[in-house]
C-alpha cells in the first residue's frame, strides 16, 4: 500500500499518537489512585476517630500514672526512713556498759573516768581509770570485768602493779560484739 | 500549544496532585496508626496501673499515723534542728546538768548512709543528775545515738554529792539540710 501521506503529516500525526496514549495513561493512573484513596479513606477515618474516643481516657490513664509516682516515691522515702531509724535503733547504747563497769567496780576500786570511742557504730572497747585499794582489789576487778558476758578482756598492764596500795590504774576494757 | 498538549498537561497535573494527596493520606494513616496501638496499650495498662494506685493510696491511708510517727524521729530541716537543740538543752537543765557546746555540724554518716547533726558537748553535775541525763539521753525520742562519751568522776568533799563533768559526741539523723 501507498503511503500518501506527506513526512510533516505523518511526525504531526505520531507525536498526536503518543500524547493521546500518555493521556490514556495518566488517566488509568488517576483512575486508581482515586479507587485507592476511596479503599483507604474508610480505615483513615476510623482510626482518626478511635484516636479521638481515646484521647480522654490516655489523659486520665497518664494523669493516675502521674499521681502514683507520687505516691510510689512517697512510699519509698517513708521505707527509707523506717530502714535508718530500724538501723540506729540497733546502735548498741553506750551506757548500760559504763553501768554494769560501775557496779562490777566493787568497794575497794574507785573508778574515776571512762572513755568511750565507738569505731563505726560499735562500742569495741573502754578506757577507764582510777584508784584501787590493792593489787588483788585492782585483780579482782579486772578478773570480774572479764567473768561478764558483755565483756571480753580487762588487761591491767604490768606498770600498774608497782604499787602495792592506792593504786592509780588505766585499763581498757574490750566489749563483747553482740549476738 | 496544540489542543491536545494542554490536556496533557491538565491531565498530568491532575494525576501528579491525586498522587501526591494519596501518599499523604497513607503516610497519615501510618503515623495514626501507630498512636492508635500505643494509645490502646495505654488503655489495656491503665486497669493494672488503677488497681496499683488503689492499693498504694490505701497503704499510705493506712500508715498515715505509723509514717507521722516515723517522720517525728527524724530531725526536719533547720527549725528541726533548732528544736532539737533546746529538747537537749531543756533535757539537761531538768536534770540540773550544766551543759556547753562546742561543736555542731552536720555530714554525711558512711555507715548509715544518712546525713546526721553531730553535736558536742561539754557537761557538768552530781554524778546522780549526770547519769540520769545521759540514760535519758540515749533514751530520747530522735534517731539518735552517743558516738563518744568521756567521764571524770571526783569525790565530793565533806557533805557535798560526788561531781562528775565529760564531753559527750552525740548524733542525730536529719533530713533537708545540706551536709
Amino acid at each position: 500500500m501507498i503511503n500518501l501521506i506527506p513526512p510533516a503529516a505523518k511526525r504531526f500525526m505520531k507525536r498526536e499518537y503518543w500524547m493521546r496514549v500518555a493521556v490514556v495513561w495518566l488517566l488509568l493512573l488517576g483512575g486508581l489512585v482515586v479507587v485507592a484513596a476511596v479503599l483507604t479513606a474508610p480505615s483513615f477515618v476510623l482510626v482518626e476517630s478511635q484516636l479521638r474516643a481515646y484521647e480522654s481516657q490516655i489523659q486520665t490513664a497518664a494523669a493516675v500514672a502521674s499521681e502514683q509516682r507520687a505516691l510510689t516515691e512517697e512510699v519509698t522515702r517513708a521505707n527509707q526512713l523506717a530502714d535508718t531509724v530500724y538501723s540506729v535503733g540497733t546502735i548498741p547504747k553506750v551506757y548500760p556498759y559504763l553501768n554494769r563497769i560501775a557496779e562490777l567496780q566493787g568497794e575497794a576500786v574507785m573508778l574515776t573516768r571512762f572513755s568511750v570511742t565507738r569505731v563505726e557504730t560499735a562500742v569495741a572497747s573502754i578506757n577507764v581509770a582510777g584508784v584501787a585499794a590493792t593489787r588483788q582489789s585492782l585483780t579482782n576487778f579486772s578478773d570480774a570485768v572479764v567473768a561478764d558476758p558483755l565483756f571480753t578482756a580487762a588487761d591491767v598492764p604490768l606498770s600498774n602493779l608497782a604499787n602495792n596500795e592506792d593504786i592509780a590504774f588505766s585499763i581498757s576494757i574490750v566489749v563483747a560484739e553482740p549476738e | 500549544m496544540t489542543a491536545t498538549t494542554k490536556r496533557l498537561l491538565i491531565v498530568s497535573l491532575i494525576t501528579a496532585a491525586l498522587v501526591g494527596a494519596l501518599v499523604w493520606l497513607l503516610l497519615r494513616l501510618q503515623t495514626n496508626a501507630a498512636e492508635l496501638r500505643v494509645a490502646l496499650q495505654t488503655i489495656a495498662n491503665e486497669a493494672a496501673v488503677e488497681r496499683e494506685f488503689l492499693a498504694v493510696s490505701e497503704l499510705l491511708d493506712d500508715t498515715t499515723e505509723q509514717r507521722a510517727a516515723l517522720s517525728g524521729l527524724i530531725v526536719d530541716g533547720q527549725q528541726g534542728s533548732i528544736d532539737f537543740l533546746t529538747y537537749i538543752e531543756t533535757l539537761a537543765s531538768a536534770r540540773g546538768v550544766t551543759l556547753t557546746g562546742t561543736r555542731l555540724e552536720t555530714a554525711e554518716q558512711p555507715t548509715l548512709k544518712t546525713n546526721v547533726i553531730t553535736l558536742s558537748y561539754n557537761f557538768s553535775g552530781t554524778t546522780t543528775a549526770v547519769d540520769a541525763f545521759l540514760t535519758q539521753l540515749e533514751h530520747i525520742p530522735y534517731a539518735s545515738y552517743l558516738e563518744s562519751l568521756t567521764l571524770n568522776r571526783q569525790r565530793g568533799t565533806a557533805g557535798s554529792p560526788e561531781e562528775t563533768t565529760g564531753s559527750l559526741t552525740l548524733q542525730v539523723v536529719v533530713t533537708n539540710i545540706e551536709s
